[in-house]
């Protein structure tokens, strides 16, 4: 099972710390992960590591699961995708605004959230196991008002 | 006449949706030229645009740290003020586009006084909270959208067009 961990731009030390500490990420899925400063970690190896992925959307696509920080154009781009997801708040950061859209996805069931490291293994086959709901996009059409006039 | 349009963003999630509006953008007009201030390094083309001028300011809130960030706030408006001023002296500037970063506030301001269209936009991640930068800048801003329904209730003249 092609399980993809990313968090953007994004450092989560807390995730990464947590990922040293679990070996069972690396040893019972074909595990990728994406983080910033993620090679400084001792992450149990098979589990590829990466600080940035350029086309990630590729990686995306590639994944049965993907576990994502809580950033917004993570989160919109794999409901695009219609991805299989976990969405993981990023609660190091001192601004708490990742909890919204956490919010928002779990209300909705578009995907599951995991606030406590400690539930993410079982989250996993948690998330396996469910149909989540499709997300309907609703895009942006705005433009012609923005240049209308200038 | 090529248009010039001066935009703002941040990192990460506020590049991201300044990519897609251009994008949408892009389909109307190909061939607007750009002016970049943000707080991330920019090249020689954006989303298939020249940038005809950038500038590179810090980062107003420090996510981590308030103190850092109450340290920086002074020089960085200093900084955005002189670089807005700047601009409007040298280009002929269509509009101001700023997808939500607090680097975009004082240039918002600046810009709008100075008679350019500013266009703002609420976070995308706002579903229930106007962000403190939304909330300036839907006082500034000519037209100010927001990406969720649920977020006309909190500001009183925004719009809804859909999301970025």
């Amino acid at each position: 099972m092609k399980l993809l961990m990313t968090t953007g731009t994004t450092d989560f030390r807390s995730l990464l710390r947590f990922l040293e500490g679990d070996a069972r990420f690396a040893l019972e899925f074909d595990t990728i992960i994406q983080s910033p400063g993620v090679t400084k970690h001792n992450i149990p190896s098979p589990a590829k590591l990466f600080e940035f992925i350029e086309d990630i959307d590729r990686y995306y696509l590639e994944s049965d699961l993907i576990i994502s920080h809580a950033g917004a154009g993570t989160i919109y781009r794999l409901l695009e995708l219609k991805k299989k997801f976990i969405v993981v708040p990023n609660l190091d950061r001192h601004d708490k605004h990742q909890l919204q859209i956490t919010q928002f996805v779990s209300s909705n069931h578009y995907a599951l959230s995991c606030v406590d490291l400690g539930d993410l293994y079982e989250s996993i086959h948690m998330a396996l196991a469910t149909t989540f709901n499709e997300y309907i996009y609703d895009e942006f059409a705005g433009a012609e008002s923005i240049l209308s006039g200038v | 006449m090529t248009r010039t349009i001066c935009i703002t963003f941040g990192a990460g999630g506020h590049r991201a949706q300044m990519i897609r509006l251009l994008k949408h953008l892009s389909k109307i007009d190909p061939e607007f030229r750009l002016i970049i201030m943000s707080d991330c390094p920019v090249g020689a083309e954006f989303c298939g645009h020249p940038v005809i001028h950038s500038t590179m300011l810090g980062e107003l809130i420090d996510k981590d740290s308030w103190f850092k960030s109450l340290v920086r706030l002074l020089p960085n408006l200093v900084a955005q003020g002189l670089s807005s001023l700047y601009i409007l002296s040298r280009f002929k500037v269509a509009c101001y586009l700023t997808t939500g970063p607090g680097i975009g506030v004082l240039p918002a301001a600046i810009f709008r006084i100075a008679g350019i269209k500013v266009i703002a936009f609420e976070s995308w991640s706002r579903f229930d909270h106007p962000s403190r930068t939304g909330k300036a800048l839907h006082r500034i801003a000519n037209v100010f959208f927001v990406q969720h329904q649920s977020m006309l209730k909190h500001y009183k003249n925004a719009i809804y067009k859909g999301r970025l």
